[in-house]
């Protein structure tokens, strides 16, 4: 093993020993690229694509909360189906009080009902019998 | 002025000045990269004629993507994955216009006098080594990077980088004793 890293240290200085030296920098090659570069003027240096990425995705953030909260703000606001009271004035109150007048309307109300629970008896009597024949 | 340490620095803040918009300060960069490059290129198989035209286009890519390079990164193994790229790029369009018949030919390594592998380890190396391990050899003793910074310029992890250095040096040393037993 000793003889393994031995060894192995003794490749590594060969190999960094015969390294070609560098020569100096060829000025023609030089300005040749740097002409090259002169000669692309609506080049210029590229921004970094994440320096577009980052706002843009904050700017969606953003967005996509407050169209969250202005949709569940606006489904919230939203007025529930309720039935409408009658606006009831002092002068009404007698009007209330009449337990007939109450009763009388009560009556007709739950005759409606059973005339229409009698309808859907019906229909649903008729639907049975023809699944059964 | 030589990619030492000290000058890595003044590369550094040249970098940023051209991503500030100075395009002049391009040209100490340039200065710098043309023997580096020049020798890089020549180690990796680039003919001479085609030197010049990848020393520019890796000039080029530098240029356009200053504003992207990270000044608190060293500036020599960026500049190298730029050059690295463009060279790969040269190679596969070489191979591409190879004509068959010829293609074993390119692909085949000259085997090299053995005598003269101790003279030059190097030659010696890229003409028995594959082009993947010799390159490899070269990033870590050639251009001096640390293996994570290898890794960075060829796309690998930095324990992959280690593990194909260790192989590469293994069949280096391999390929030398071969070569001493059959001077003998």
């Amino acid at each position: 093993m000793r003889a393994k890293n031995i060894a192995q240290k003794t490749l590594e200085e060969q190999l960094r020993s015969s390294v070609p030296p560098l020569r100096t920098a060829d000025q023609a090659r030089v300005n040749r690229a740097c002409a090259r570069l002169a000669a692309a003027p609506s080049l210029p240096p590229l921004r970094n694509p994440a320096t577009f990425a980052r706002p843009l995705l904050r700017v969606a953030a953003c967005f996509a909360v407050f169209l969250g909260v202005a949709l569940l703000v606006h489904f919230r606001s939203q007025p529930q189906a309720t039935f409408a009271l009658p606006s009831l004035t002092f002068n009404d109150i007698p009007f209330v009080a009449n337990a007939q007048s109450m009763e009388n309307s009560l009556v007709s109300e739950a005759n409606d009902l059973a005339l229409d629970l009698t309808d859907l008896s019906d229909v649903l009597n008729k639907h049975t019998l023809a699944i059964l024949f | 002025m030589d990619l030492s340490e000290k000058n890595d620095a003044g590369l550094r803040l040249a970098m940023q000045a051209v991503a500030a918009g100075d395009a002049d300060a391009f040209r100490v960069i340039a200065e710098a990269l043309e023997p580096r490059l020049a020798r890089f290129f020549a180690q990796l198989g680039v003919t001479e004629a085609d030197r010049d035209d990848l020393y520019q286009e890796s000039c080029l890519r530098l240029y356009r993507a200053a504003g992207s390079y990270d000044p608190s990164r060293p500036f020599l193994p960026w500049a190298l994955t730029v050059a690295r790229r463009v060279m790969l790029n040269w190679h596969r369009a070489l191979k591409a216009t190879v004509p068959l018949d010829e293609a074993e030919h390119v692909a085949s390594p000259q085997r090299a006098p053995s005598a003269a592998a101790e003279a030059d380890v190097w030659a010696f190396a890229k003409s028995r080594l594959p082009a993947g391990a010799y390159e490899l050899l070269w990033l870590r003793y050639g251009e001096d990077l640390e293996p994570a910074e290898i890794a960075a310029v060829t796309g690998r992890t930095s324990v992959h980088v280690r593990v194909l250095l260790h192989r590469a040096r293994a069949a280096l040393a391999g390929e030398l004793e071969k070569a001493d037993r059959e001077t003998r």
